[in-house]
């Protein structure tokens, strides 16, 4: 049951790519996004189960305007209370 | 979205403020994420200049290139001296290794140059202590090889007791340090 920080590096290059990335990001329940500082963005993630989590990054890094996935913070507690 | 937004966004809603573990572990998530974020945001990175093999500053020191001597890193070290003697050290730009920078070993390369109790010949031990009894070269391989040969006394014999930092191991009978 992963919860993770992610910092997410935007592609500031290409326009509109902060906005394009929050949308994509708003449409997975898992994710909860934070605040961007220029090219940066601070999400969290909170899954299920680990491959679930794995699965998430991949998708989060394989969006075209994200070029780099920091992880920050993970969580993996096998007893942790599933709150939903 | 502030921070403060964004952590309410991640807390459990108001009629349940006892936050579980979950709800405490996605906060903490998302403020070290956020943290790190705004950190990065304001990194600077490191300039990357070609800095040639000497030059002499507008204060007449003349920068030169060396390896720190220190650790087997093996980062860049730029060596300003001025009459003769080391006043500054940095650590080279270029460098892809360190990147200009250095550890604190690294700043003190210079400075350990000139230190009171620096050993400036091979000394020899006399008793517990050792003593101020200069050896001279023939003299040194000689006695090493009355030793056997074996461990830090073959490395002596072979790489020559003149090199920089070259250390004989204090477990044999009779130590030698050379500096």
């Amino acid at each position: 049951m992963p919860i993770s920080g992610l910092v997410l590096t935007i592609d500031h290059e290409q326009p509109d790519s902060l906005r394009q990335v929050v949308a994509a990001l708003a449409e997975r329940p898992e994710v909860t996004v934070g605040e961007s500082f220029g090219c940066k963005l601070a999400i969290a993630t909170d899954t299920e189960r680990a491959e679930v989590d794995r699965g998430l990054r991949a998708w989060i890094e394989a969006l075209p305007q994200v070029v780099h996935v920091d992880v920050t913070f993970i969580a993996f507690d096998s007893d942790m209370e599933v709150a939903r | 979205m502030n921070l403060n937004s964004a952590i309410e966004s991640a807390s459990p809603p108001r009629n349940n403020r006892a936050a579980d573990r979950r709800q405490f572990l996605k906060q903490a998530a998302l403020a070290a994420a956020t943290g790190v974020a705004a950190r990065r945001a304001q990194a600077v990175p490191l300039p990357i200049v070609q800095s040639p093999d000497t030059e002499t500053d507008e204060a007449g020191v003349t920068w030169q290139k060396a390896p720190c001597r220190f650790c087997g890193t093996g980062c860049h070290v730029r060596v300003g001296t001025l009459d003769g003697r080391v006043v500054a050290i940095q650590g080279d730009q270029a460098a892809e290794v360190n990147k200009g920078l250095l550890c604190v070993k690294g700043y003190h390369v210079g400075a350990a140059l000139y230190g009171k109790d620096r050993l400036t010949h091979p000394m020899r031990r006399q008793g517990r202590f050792l003593g101020a009894y200069h050896v001279g070269g023939s003299h040194r391989h000689h006695r090493a090889a009355d030793h056997g040969g074996t461990g830090a006394i073959r490395h002596l014999r072979l790489r020559s007791v003149d090199h920089p930092g070259g250390i004989c191991g204090p477990k044999i009978h009779e130590g030698w340090l050379v500096q």
